[in-house]
């Protein structure tokens, strides 16, 4: 495929407003997306030019693994409007320079092939456990979120009485969704759902911004140069309405994910205890989550609602057909039965998956201890849990 | 799926299909199609990392329970590896840097259980895969069978040392070997190993088209990993013992004496340099040579894949060998190459 586009490239240079012609151009592979999924995967290409010898990059290339599939055609067809969209909303603004620009979105040999501007800079997710981690948080969590609160102000934010009408828009609408896209799931959540809705109904009153929502703000999506944000990419889920602190708690849970990913893969219980269980960390982050929200005009109080209606749109959007993520479903459906409100909850409920995954490796090397002690905690979680929920 | 042109194994005649039988129009003898397998070689070989009894009753449970359910339900660890091999498309991302089209015809040699035999069928017109063991082969007619996919075809080869290839000249667009030529002269117990891997080389080339492109996963004889005394890959598949370091940076007659002293078997499992690799090609007819860098290497699930002269390359060496230099040569140590070759 790169032969072909190379050469289409070649003929189309001068259109393409790329700068000098150069004398050859070298793509290399980086990226992949739905690595064992045919349907939605997609593949990056760092291109970057030969020119009077010296090579700089040029433009990233995005393209199906397949090219007749429809789920990765879509979304390299959406991050192009959403990207157009966002520069022409954006026109004239600083923020511009840290948003990749569309260059161009054709076909060639029947294959979608997407191109868009290179930016500086290397991604946040290298930097999660970088000496004190806990200090490292809270600088990355106000390098992304001063860039996002300036982000979503420049869109122009519109403050709105959170009541009956807000629920009917924004609130119902994910539930709708959730049953739309998981029919075999009708009424699993209900009860949950039911109980978002009473704390929504005694919510009434209080004030919401709706702003947009970047729809996958993680820390491997934000670049960042000499301790600067200099980029945002990935931008194919991009909602100019979207739900209330989706980027807040996408970017708390992934970040999350992160910190008990690398506590599995170092086989270190301390690592995952240290920020499940610590009252500390529930500080750090719930008082950086409530800034941004006094920052963007959202009622603190409404993160309870908004937090499980967050969950429920991750399931519903990893069960698109763009995405089709199962181990992200199978996940999030244990994270949605336990019933979380808060970001505390959602701290120690995520939890379950590390111990659950150590449980496993101690088990098979015989080591009964930590065996015992990830099942008691696993216990520990679930107790907690359900007196939540009886309440 | 436009019919594959086969040439007898015996007399190079053509085979003419009746029913499930080839037969050539040269000598008469006749080829069996056994469970969707085009037999065309009567030499028993067997290469898999698997037992062969375990391989034969790993297949009994593929034909009851499917091929996902087989390998997810199994007890054996090493069958359980395989699921992240076989099906995970992502593998064959390397190939995206060939001209490959929805007409194209792909010939997949050695094609294991199938990983890039199945990630190129859905980009391709049509993919043989061929393979000196059956069982590998087998595998890959019931996968394919069970998924529905009607554009492979396994055909059972006479082992790759004998450079002889059952297909018409000018057959393929593409002939892919990822993790094979460095086996090509191990199957024989005499003759020089790399005047075998030349011949099979240019026997590729005889069944590739004019335009067509070869494409190679294979180690870097001098990759960083073996100067620092990294065992050789190839010899672990010999024995239980420990692997011997070294063998592929020395000279092979040393290598030789290295592996019959240490396994008790002769060295034949050829790997090459950056400019051994471009000289082999070139003497089997290749004039066009592009190689890139799989970070991860050539068989991983998502490997980074770099052009050889890209900086990146010259970078990622650099830091590994700190405080030395190499004056731009570091692409010579990268640990393995994707080749792509062209006529």
């Amino acid at each position: 495929m790169i032969p072909f586009i190379k050469k289409y490239i070649f003929e189309n240079w001068d259109k393409l407003d790329l700068g000098a012609r150069p004398e050859d151009l070298l793509f290399i592979k980086f990226a992949d997306r739905g690595i064992r999924n045919p349907a939605v995967g997609t593949i990056s290409f760092l291109a970057k030019k030969i020119l009077y010898g010296k090579e700089s990059p040029i433009f990233i290339l995005r393209i199906p693994r397949y090219a007749e599939s429809e789920g990765a055609g879509q979304t390299l067809r959406n991050e192009y409007d959403n990207l157009n969209n966002v520069h022409a909303k954006l026109k004239g603004s600083s923020l511009t320079a840290t948003i990749p620009k569309p260059i161009l979105f054709t076909k060639v040999r029947s294959s979608a092939i997407f191109m868009l501007s290179v930016l500086p800079g290397k991604d946040m997710a290298m930097r999660i456990i970088e000496g004190n981690i806990q200090k490292s948080y809270i600088d990355n969590f106000r390098l992304a979120f001063s860039w996002l609160v300036e982000f979503q102000k420049s869109w122009g934010m519109e403050t709105l009485e959170f009541n009956q009408d807000f629920v009917d828009k924004y609130v119902k609408r994910v539930f709708v969704v959730y049953r739309d896209t998981f029919p075999q799931n009708a009424g699993l959540h209900d009860r949950y759902f039911n109980r978002i809705l009473a704390k929504a109904k005694r919510s009434y009153g209080k004030k919401v911004s709706v702003l947009p929502q970047h729809g996958d703000f993680h820390a491997a999506n934000i670049f960042v140069h000499k301790d600067r944000l200099s980029g945002v990419i990935d931008w194919e889920d991009f909602r100019e309405e979207g739900l209330p602190c989706h980027d807040l708690f996408h970017y708390i849970k992934t970040y999350l994910e992160g910190f008990y990913a690398f506590a599995e893969e170092q086989g270190k219980i301390q690592g995952i205890e240290a920020i499940a269980w610590s009252q500390e960390w529930g500080r750090v982050v719930s008082d950086l989550a409530r800034s941004y929200c006094q920052a963007v005009r959202v009622d603190i109080e409404l993160m309870e609602i908004f937090l499980p209606l967050f969950l429920v749109e991750t399931i519903n959007v990893a069960g698109s057909f763009r995405k089709i993520a199962p181990h992200i479903l199978r996940r999030n459906d244990i994270l949605l039965g336990l019933e979380p409100f808060t970001i505390d909850d959602l701290r120690l409920y995520m939890s379950i998956f590390p111990y659950g995954a150590l449980f496993k490796k101690a088990s098979a090397e015989k080591n009964m201890e930590l065996a015992k002690h990830c099942q008691v905690k696993v216990g520990e979680i679930q107790k907690i849990a359900n007196r939540k929920k009886a309440q | 799926m436009e019919e594959i042109r086969f040439v007898c194994p015996q007399c190079n005649s053509s085979l003419i299909q009746k029913d499930n039988t080839l037969v050539c129009s040269g000598c008469n003898a006749a080829w069996q199609i056994v469970d969707g397998v085009v037999k065309l070689s009567r030499s028993p070989s067997y290469w898999s990392i698997l037992p062969v009894e375990d391989m034969k009753g790993f297949l009994q449970d593929v034909k009851i329970k499917g091929w996902k359910d087989a390998i997810v339900s199994s007890k054996n660890p090493r069958i359980k590896d395989l699921y992240l091999f076989t099906d995970c498309p992502s593998r064959a991302d390397g190939t995206f840097y060939l001209s490959l089209t929805s007409e194209s015809r792909v010939l997949d040699l050695g094609p294991g259980w199938g990983s890039y035999t199945f990630a190129l069928s859905p980009r391709v017109e049509s993919v043989v895969a061929a393979d000196s063991s059956l069982e590998s082969l087998e595998f890959i007619s019931l996968r394919a069978k069970q998924d529905g996919i009607e554009n492979i075809a396994p055909v059972h080869i006479e082992p790759l040392d004998q450079g002889k290839l059952p297909f018409e000249e000018r057959s393929f667009d593409v002939v892919v070997m990822n993790g094979v030529l460095e086996w090509v002269g191990s199957y024989l117990k005499g003759g020089d190993p790399l005047k075998i891997q030349q011949k099979c080389l240019k026997e590729v080339g005889r069944v590739l088209k004019e335009t067509g492109e070869l494409w190679i996963g294979i180690e870097n004889r001098f990759g960083l990993k073996y100067l620092q005394g990294e065992p050789d890959d190839h010899l672990r598949y010999y024995s239980s013992k420990k692997s011997v370091s070294y063998t592929t940076v020395v000279p092979r007659i040393i290598a030789n004496m290295m592996t019959q002293k240490a396994l008790g078997i002769p060295y034949r499992t050829y790997t090459h340099s950056l400019w051994g690799l471009k000289r082999l090609l070139k003497k089997a007819g290749f004039k066009e040579i592009e190689f890139y860098y799989p970070l991860e290497g050539y068989r991983a699930v998502s490997a980074k894949i770099y052009p050889i002269q890209s900086q990146e390359v010259r970078s990622k060496i650099r830091e590994r060998i700190r405080p030395f230099s190499l004056f731009g040569l570091e692409p010579a140590l990268c640990n393995n190459f994707f080749v792509l070759a062209r006529k």
